[in-house]
């Protein structure tokens, strides 16, 4: 190291590498800012550097692309897989399941140079591989963003069904997975799932997390159906660490045979003995987004050994898509319910600990005629309201309204929090009052047309400490103010789905700005972090930003685009945090039904066009949106990995093929983008 | 209050506490030490990258302290790094390492940080030959290792 005295011109000597001359530690604090195919061609660089590389090269395999899967056939790379794969493998994320295959071939051989030598010597580049996480992902369809020339071979191989899981079934029962998985993602359905429920329910002890058919992009119509005894015998197997289960299953009565039963090992030895002991009591969230068709207490709690009744550390429970149908919720069986708050046990024995949690929905709507009209559903409380609200048909001042809604809301919440502070006062035994005192928290709230006192009574029901709210929509609110839709991201830790939007369409606002709720970006920076790190959907109007205009209109209007860019920056920084986001809908608020109509019409092409030139401003669109531009901060959603939709439709934003490209490589759910007129 | 700091060439630099305790190795020095006017010696850190360090700590006196929120997959960090923090890293290669050595041994993480996004900005999206050029890294794969090891990470370069 020189030591210069004079700062103006150090002596840089062209000969030097200075990078290969940094400790290890820090070259490795370099690269780990890279991505993967940047470490792939700076491994090719010197053998120093790939020896640096390797290690995080081969962390995690993901191939998502066909020229991917192709080059993870050839025979250099399986060599590379049998030295690096044992050693540095952990996590496999995998689009195409003949890709198993590889892993599957070196673990064979492995196996076999064991046996030959007899005692493993645990020498480098002779370890077997341990995967800790294995991603198995829905085949391609995002291609068709982009234009055809661009990948044409994209598309990934039909696998006839039947090998399908035979692969994936037999990979999961090696030592690839059996000793050391701890997250498992399936989202490519197999057409018999049982073979590998089998299997997961058997063969996998370490698994902690776990999500099957759901999320990822998988729709509703393609979770698998399930016959209820072989559902419940699923949940009353699975993994004992589980702490996250997502189980995207239909249950239906009239399933074929082969649908239906399952056989399991432990079948015999399940003796009486272990029927009550609490089997499952690391699970914390439990989701159920398909459908379960009545047989909700047959699969999930029949009879004393039943499945939710070893769960004693559940937190939340759902069952998101009845939710969005608003037809059903699994909590407001009864069954399910005296399950959960513990009453549902009789007989000999001790009594079960009060534990779980139940959810309620709250939802407030008013008619299509435009009279505020007030409904509330699922009041299946049996504690008493102190202001019980009447339905009405007359017409009520929206601040009435407002403030009787948010009483509720309050009263609800103090009658649940005074019910469970008096049940810690009393003594515990058998018979005891406190055994049967439901401790009630919030899932959903749906409220129309909600005022400030309303936002007031989410915002402090959703920062209380017993305050679980999972699913938060607000249709035409009046008065919700940007501080408390901050307020709300910032508490509520348990949110999952948000949507803040407006009836109103793109014709009946023409000419004027409707009344627009929406979090603006100065409140946004202001306060602390958002606290919604499980958030999956989130439908919010971002706004206040101030973008540089195209339009030339010089002097103090002309906004300095690298502070428009410093701003979204920071923005995009703050939604980088919401790691589980699937669905992301931003820009002018408004109903879903209204996008898509939109959409089908084809005008947001030739809006996108008149706005693309700067020309006359057009209604119902964002401007002082994110421009969703590599170049404003895009790329710090990288940490997005779960998005599979992404909602552009009322926003000015920039995004072109650059973007397009970006979002496909770093977001391997991705398949939904609206809002966007492809180049022609 | 103000500390002098002394660096390997012997240079004293007076700056404000607050400015040094950007630091944590400096920021315990004095802790340990407690209220002293004695000067602390940089032995690994020449004037001129003491001058670029300080310069840093100046301008960001007043962030916060970063929480360590170490995620399990550091290669998720992006790499955008602030306008100001781009423009202090406009400086010649070797004070570039320099300035990254002297983050590390004062323990500035968020200017490690900043030193190792530029170089790894550095490399991203360059081919081998002009990774090698940038930095005057010596090729020594013969050419025969050089394709094997091209096919052996085919999987990870396609993008």
């Amino acid at each position: 190291m020189s030591a210069t005295i004079n700062n103006e011109q150090p002596p840089c000597n062209p000969n030097d590498d200075l990078v290969s001359h940094l400790p290890a530690e820090l070259r490795a604090q370099i690269i780990a800012h890279l991505d993967t195919p940047d470490l792939a061609i700076l491994s090719r660089v010197s053998k120093d550097w790939r020896q640096t590389c390797i290690p995080h090269l081969w962390k995690e395999i993901q191939l998502l692309t066909k020229n991917q899967m192709t080059g993870f056939f050839g025979k250099s790379a399986t060599a590379g897989l049998g030295c690096y794969g044992g050693l540095y493998t952990r996590a496999f994320k995998t689009r195409f399941p003949e890709t198993m295959w590889p892993l599957l071939d070196v673990d064979m051989r492995q196996e076999k140079a064991e046996e030959e030598e007899g005692m493993v010597v645990e020498k480098e580049g002779n370890k077997r591989i341990q995967l800790e996480r294995f991603d198995l992902l829905l085949p391609q369809e995002s291609d068709d963003l982009l234009p055809s020339d661009a990948d044409p071979s994209g598309r990934s191989i039909i696998l006839t069904n039947k090998s399908y899981y035979i692969i994936l079934n037999k990979f999961l029962q090696t030592n690839i997975c059996m000793h050391s998985l701890h997250t498992l993602h399936i989202y490519r359905v197999p057409p018999n799932p049982i073979r590998v429920l089998e299997t997961i329910a058997t063969h996998l002890p370490t698994l902690r997390v776990l999500h099957l058919f759901a999320g990822g992009g998988v729709p509703y119509r393609r979770m698998p159906c399930l016959g209820p005894e072989a559902a419940r015998k699923f949940l009353e197997n699975c993994p004992a660490g589980l702490e996250e289960l997502v189980f995207g299953v239909k249950v239906k009565g009239d399933q074929p045979p082969e649908l239906c039963s399952m056989t399991l090992p432990s079948d015999q030895e399940q003796g009486a003995s272990r029927r009550m002991t609490s089997k499952h009591p690391e699970l914390r969230i439990l989701s159920l987004p398909g459908a379960m068709n009545g047989y909700e207490e047959q699969v999930l709690a029949a009879g004393e050994g039943g499945f939710l009744q070893g769960c004693t550390g559940l937190e939340v429970i759902e069952s998101p898509n009845d939710a969005l149908l608003k037809n059903y919720w699994i909590t407001d069986n009864d069954t399910i319910r005296a399950v959960l708050s513990g009453e549902g046990v009789t007989g000999t024995g001790e009594p079960a600990p009060l534990h779980g949690r139940i959810l309620r929905r709250f939802c407030a709507s008013m008619a299509d005629t435009g009279l505020p009209q007030l409904t509330q559903e699922q009041q299946q409380s049996q504690l008493p309201l102190p202001q019980p609200i009447q339905q009405t048909q007359e017409v009520v001042d929206p601040s009435v309204r407002d403030e009787r809604l948010a009483n509720s809301i309050w009263a609800i919440q103090t009658t649940n929090r005074a019910a469970a502070e008096h049940a810690a006062t009393l003594p515990a035994g058998p018979g005891s009052p406190a055994l049967v005192v439901r401790k009630e928290v919030w899932h959903t709230i749906v409220v129309h047309g909600a005022g400030p006192l309303v936002a007031q009574a989410i915002v402090q029901t959703s920062s209380h400490q017993d305050g679980i709210l999972v699913a938060l929509d607000l249709i035409d609110p009046r008065g919700v103010s940007s501080e408390h839709i901050q307020q709300i991201l910032v508490h509520s830790k348990y949110l999952r789905c948000l949507e803040i939007r407006h009836s109103d369409n793109l014709s009946t606002s023409h000419g004027l700005d409707p009344p627009r709720t929406r979090l603006l970006v100065t409140d946004m920076l202001v306060s602390p972090c958002w606290g919604c790190l499980l958030l999956t959907n989130l439908h919010l109007e971002i706004g206040g930003i101030p973008r540089s205009s195209e339009s030339t209109t010089a002097g103090d209007s002309t906004f300095d685009q690298q502070e428009s860019h410093r701003i979204q920056r920071q923005v995009y920084r703050q939604l980088s945090t919401l790691t589980r986001l699937q669905e992301l809908r931003l820009g002018r608020a408004c109903e879903r039904q209204d996008i898509e109509t939109y959409e089908a019409h084809q005008q947001h092409q030739e809006a996108q066009h008149t706005i693309g030139n700067g020309s006359e401003k057009v209604p119902g669109f964002q401007r002082d949106c994110l421009e969703m531009t590599l170049e404003s901060g895009l790329d710090l959603l990288g940490t997005l990995s779960e998005l599979s939709v992404l909602d552009l439709s009322r926003m000015d934003h920039r995004v072109g093929e650059p973007e397009l490209r970006w979002m496909r490589r770093h977001w391997p759910h991705f398949r939904t983008l609206r809002g966007v007129s492809l180049p022609k | 209050m103000t500390v002098i700091l002394v660096s390997s060439d012997n240079q004293d630099f007076k700056v404000d506490k607050e400015v040094a305790e950007r630091s944590i190795l400096i920021k315990n020095m004095l802790e340990d030490v407690g209220e002293s006017d004695s000067p602390i010696p940089l032995p690994n850190v020449t004037s001129a990258v003491l001058t670029k360090v300080i310069e840093y700590c100046e301008h960001h006196r007043n962030d916060p302290v970063q929480v360590p929120e170490e995620t399990d997959d550091p290669r998720k960090r992006s790499n955008d790094i602030e306008e100001w923090d781009m423009k202090f890293m406009q400086v010649d290669q070797e004070m570039l390492f320099e300035i990254i050595l002297a983050a590390n041994y004062l323990d500035i993480k968020p200017l490690l940080d900043v030193g190792c996004k530029t170089v790894a900005n550095i490399i991203k999206g360059k081919t081998p030959e002009e990774i090698r050029k940038a930095f005057n890294i010596v090729n020594d794969f013969t050419p025969e290792e050089e394709a094997q090891i091209k096919k052996e990470n085919e999987w990870a370069e396609d993008r």
